[in-house]
């Protein structure tokens, strides 16, 4: 069917440049256009006609033809005056709830900005350099004849660097080589100040010109030209030379090289992912080795302890210097090392949450614990906004007669939706400021809980700023969304003739009912979490790992003339009654043990296993149990020469004959004395490993001493002194391997502190909530409490009757909650080897505490009510 | 003192002029011009122009009549003012000027 075109410009063109245009010109254009229209309409058509009225109307809404509105600023004024004045008076007329909205609110984003600032934090780690995104550091895969990985190193081998430099001049590189396995003495002779210091860095001339570290004195091209020179931090420069200037002063490391100081960096920001004190140039590694008691001394292909940072100039990227490393590895490798490494780069600012290789610098953080710091955030955020809804819906009846006087007044639906908007958005903005003011006053603690220097700068950016603003906007809108949706809707008829109960039963109550239930379930959740990951951490540290760990003293001999006369050293220590049993030892037992290549009989290779070593009295010393054989023990000479193995390893040898089985190591067959049960010389998320134990004297690192119980501080001023016999040149530092241990587990502890916490929290806003609407509802009830008690109620009944309501929906929320619980932590211990148990009595147990804080955040108000007197409540009316 | 006229600008001025006796709007303006110039123009294009004239001073503009043609709009009718003839007086006579100056030989027919 063909439709008629009708003889009329098209409406909605018409319609549209009404609505666009000013009336004052609308005349005009709109009359010349229709006009222009029916007379080309006889000439060219009517369909040609309309599209060229059509395109003339588009290009008539020019921005200078635009509607002026008329802004009708008197009413509108003293209606904002008015929402303003009337939302005013309703916060203090109702003080306490103000309050708990404004306040439970406050606490709820002060937790979220504090969060998001740490989330920031660790995602900015490293992007202060200037360079930051074409910064890579080389990772270095190492795999085994079948292709497996078996080491994944952040460091590479020595030679790495200088040939990078001769195969591509233009790609600039630095090594850092940490002194290795071991604390640097570093002297300043004048003040007698000598201090072990942890963060000695050796590098590259190259350093500053990939790092952007800022110098306070001293000028970067040349500070690290000269070999014998020291780059320090600003706060080893007071820690060493107190307020005079470090500039060519001289310092000493090991007692054995002097290094002139020239450059004084300042510190360096708490968000990179390692942490320089002094820095060395790696100029003449034979004397840096000598000094730091390397004895490797060995500048080659296979031992890898240096990280390599590359600066890619424009004509790479990330995946064509990958092919580059590729070649790279082909060309300078040497045979039988060629195919068995791989070389890849690594975002230098991914480094701190997405790298966690062998021999990382610092330890990074897990991106896991990002996305739990966000998930908590999003929890209290919630549970706060839902106090919000709660506490105004609730509140809403007692609007009632306010909106039906304002409907009969002459406002509309609208006008009203405005001013529940305004006010609740306006409670949010109160809020914001007092959560302004919480954070900064909660910041110091909370740096403390997650052990990062935060910087509030980060969150003070233009960008950052609009989206928080609108953020607690769109929070004032939909916290009051549904008020002021509800209140609205309200018929002034019916509002004015009857008592307003509308919201209170039916759809409101169980929509407020329903949220509070999932805020209990967040908190119950939350809670129980909190208590398992600290029942796991206890139970890591408390687990016996099947040695002795809490009464051993470790007193570190690195570069000691001790690790020569350790004997000497051990029977004058023995000499006192308070030491049970000393040994030499190469690791620290309990963190770790390197693997070292073994042959043992029937293997036609040699095996990468864990190989720890020792000398005399490991077996007495570490308390660990003897199944068979014997300690190494002094009075048998050839026990020099000998292995003791746990009983993992009996699965690895052949027949599981242990007796003395020669074990290769080095050129010359050792024979196994002695078997000895498993202990975890390794943390508790790997299982207990085969593992060797052997006499050497070369690797060693560590005294071991085992004191008896008791006055531990004098045992210890005991050993210093014998110390000072033997090295009254080095500082005596010992440490507690118990302490050490503890360390091991410190990110579970740390997660433990923040978790608890905020979940603390989470259940005071509950809370907070709670006792918000259990005042509504007693405030509402009050009339019926007088009633009751007038017909002979108890004061006990009356508190019963209020708080059942609030008791049913916590047991609902716990219900809820506990296999939710189960199931979340049931995964999370999933990833440990060693795990506790999840005892029903944690569930009894925040159940318990739930339904107590329930019952005291509503018993108090309930109780007020209750014992009123009923003559003072129902005498009106 | 001199106000800087647009070529278009002029040709919209003269035309005004030249419709003395009839009204001078929008329609009739865009109608002229195809006529005279031969070529087209679109009417929100004649509008721009006569609200920069308009702002410029050298047209002025009374509310005229309404009819049932323009959807009982009124049409907007336009005048040259004393600044506007001064303003086409000055161009003209510097183009004549610059013409005088032209050498008879350079101007080819």
């Amino acid at each position: 069917m063909k439709r008629k075109i009708p003889n009329a410009p098209p409406r909605w063109a018409d319609r549209m440049l009404e609505w666009y245009c000013d009336p004052s010109i609308l005349d005009e254009v709109q009359g010349d256009l229709h006009e222009a229209f029916f007379a080309r309409q006889s000439r060219i058509g009517i369909l040609k006609a309309q599209l060229l009225f059509i395109y003339e109307v588009l290009f008539s809404l020019k921005w200078r033809n635009r509607k002026r509105y008329q802004i009708h600023s008197f009413n509108s004024f003293t209606m904002w005056n008015n929402y303003f004045k009337i939302a005013l008076r309703n916060f203090s007329r109702h003080k306490l709830y103000s309050f708990i909205n404004v306040f439970g609110l406050a606490l709820g984003i002060a937790c979220v900005l504090l969060l998001t600032l740490f989330v920031i934090n660790e995602n900015n780690y490293d992007r202060f350099h200037t360079n930051a995104n074409r910064i890579f550091r080389i990772a270095q895969k190492l795999k085994d004849a079948q292709g497996v990985v078996i080491e994944h190193s952040a460091s590479l081998p020595w030679a790495a660097g200088p040939a990078l430099q001769t195969d591509y001049p233009d790609v600039v590189n630095v090594r850092m080589y940490k002194a290795w396995q071991k604390s640097p003495l570093i002297n300043y002779e004048e003040l007698e100040k000598g201090f072990y210091e942890e963060e000695v860095f050796f590098v590259d001339t190259t350093f500053f010109r990939i790092f952007s570290f800022p110098l306070v004195k001293g000028n970067p091209e040349t500070a690290l030209k000269n070999p014998q020179s020291v780059v320090i931090t600003e706060s080893m420069a007071t820690k060493y030379f107190g307020d005079a200037d470090p500039m060519g002063k001289t310092l000493e490391l090991e007692n054995a090289l002097e290094l002139t100081v020239t450059g004084v960096a300042k510190d360096v920001p708490s968000n990179s992912h390692f942490h320089f004190d002094f820095l060395i140039p790696l100029l003449n590694i034979g004397d840096i080795f000598q000094a730091t008691g390397n004895q490797w001394g060995w500048t080659g292909w296979y031992w890898n302890p240096v990280h390599t940072y590359v600066l890619l100039p424009e004509r790479y990227t990330e995946l064509t210097f990958n092919d580059e490393l590729k070649k790279f590895v082909a060309k300078n490798f040497p045979e039988g090392l060629r195919d068995e490494n791989e070389l890849h780069t690594q975002r230098l600012t991914d480094i701190h949450l997405r790298s966690n290789l062998y021999q990382e610098i610092e330890p990074g953080r897990s991106e896991s614990s990002i996305q739990i710091a966000i998930s908590i955030a999003a929890f209290i955020l919630l549970i706060a906004s839902i106090n919000f809804v709660n506490l105004t819906t609730a509140q809403s009846t007692q609007r009632a007669k306010e909106v039906g006087l304002r409907k009969v007044m002459g406002s509309t639906r609208s006008k009203l939706i405005t001013q529940f908007f305004s006010e609740s958005i306006l409670l949010c903005v109160l809020s914001f400021a007092l959560a302004l003011g919480l954070m900064a006053l909660c910041l110091p603690a909370f740096e403390g809980l997650v052990e990062t220097q935060l910087n509030l700068e980060q969150l003070i950016k233009p960008d950052l700023v609009v989206i928080v603003l609108l953020c607690v906007l769109a929070l004032g809108v939909v916290a009051g969304l549904y008020p002021a949706i509800l209140l609205s809707g309200y018929q002034p008829v019916k509002i004015l003739k009857a008592t307003g109960t509308s919201s209170t039963g039916g759809f409101a109550a169980l929509f407020r009912k329903s949220l509070v239930v999932l805020q209990f379930t967040i908190s119950v959740v939350l809670v129980i979490s909190t208590i398992i990951i600290f029942q796991q951490h206890q139970f890591l540290t408390e687990k016996s790992l099947g040695f002795a760990k809490d009464e051993i003293v470790m007193i570190p001999i690195q570069g000691t003339t001790i690790k020569q006369k350790r004997t000497d050293f051990k029977n004058e220590l023995k000499k006192n009654s308070q030491v049970v049993a000393a040994c030499a030892i190469s690791d620290i037992l309990g963190r770790d043990v390197p693997n070292r290549p073994f042959g043992i009989p029937g293997y036609d290779d040699r095996q990468d296993l864990p190989g720890l070593f020792t000398d005399h009295d490991f077996v007495q010393t570490f308390d660990v149990d003897l199944i068979g054989g014997r300690d190494f023990n002094e009075d048998n000479a050839n026990d020099v020469n000998t292995f003791i193995i746990n009983k993992a390893m009996l699965e690895v040898l052949k027949d599981k004959q242990w007796e003395n089985q020669p074990i290769q190591w080095g050129s010359q067959p050792h024979p196994i004395i002695g078997l000895v049960d498993d202990f975890h010389f390794a943390d508790l998320r790997q299982t207990v490993r085969p593992l060797f134990i052997g006499f050497a004297d070369s690797f060693l690192g560590y005294i071991a001493v085992r004191v008896r119980p008791g006055d531990v501080m004098a045992t210890i001023r005991a050993l210093d002194e014998t110390w000072r016999l033997f090295e009254p040149e080095r500082p005596f530092i010992p440490f507690f391997l118990n302490d050490e241990l503890n360390q091991i587990y410190k990110a579970e502890k740390n997660m433990g502190a923040v978790v608890s916490t905020f979940s603390g929290l989470a259940i005071v806003i509950a809370c907070l909530g709670l006792f918000g609407l259990a005042t509504y509802t007693v405030n509402l009830r009050v009339k019926e409490i007088g009633i009751r008690k007038v017909l002979g109620a108890a004061v006990h009944d009356i508190v019963g009757l209020i708080t059942k309501d609030f008791v049913v929906l916590v047991v609902v929320a716990n219900i809820i909650a506990w296999p939710l619980a189960w199931y979340v932590m049931d995964k999370w211990l999933g990833s440990f080897v060693y795990r506790t148990e999840i005892g029903w009595w944690i569930f009894a147990l925040v159940g318990a505490l739930t339904l107590i804080a329930a019952l005291l955040t509503t018993g108090f108000q309930s109780l007020k009510a209750a014992s009123m007197n009923p003559t003072e409540i129902i005498k009106e009316e | 003192m001199s106000v800087q006229l647009g070529s278009l600008e002029e040709t919209i001025l003269l035309l005004i002029l030249i419709l003395k006796n009839d009204d001078a709007y929008g329609v009739s303006i865009a109608d002229a011009y195809f006529e005279k110039m031969n070529k087209t123009i679109s009417i929100p294009a004649v509008h721009t122009v006569l609200k920069r004239l308009e702002d410029k001073g050298l047209v002025k503009s009374v509310l005229g009549d309404a009819s049932p043609v323009r959807g009982g709009k009124r049409k907007r009718i336009y005048t040259v003012s004393k600044l506007g003839l001064r303003a086409l007086n000055e161009s003209k006579e510097s183009r004549m000027m610059l013409w005088n100056m032209v050498p008879a030989t350079s101007i080819v027919k």
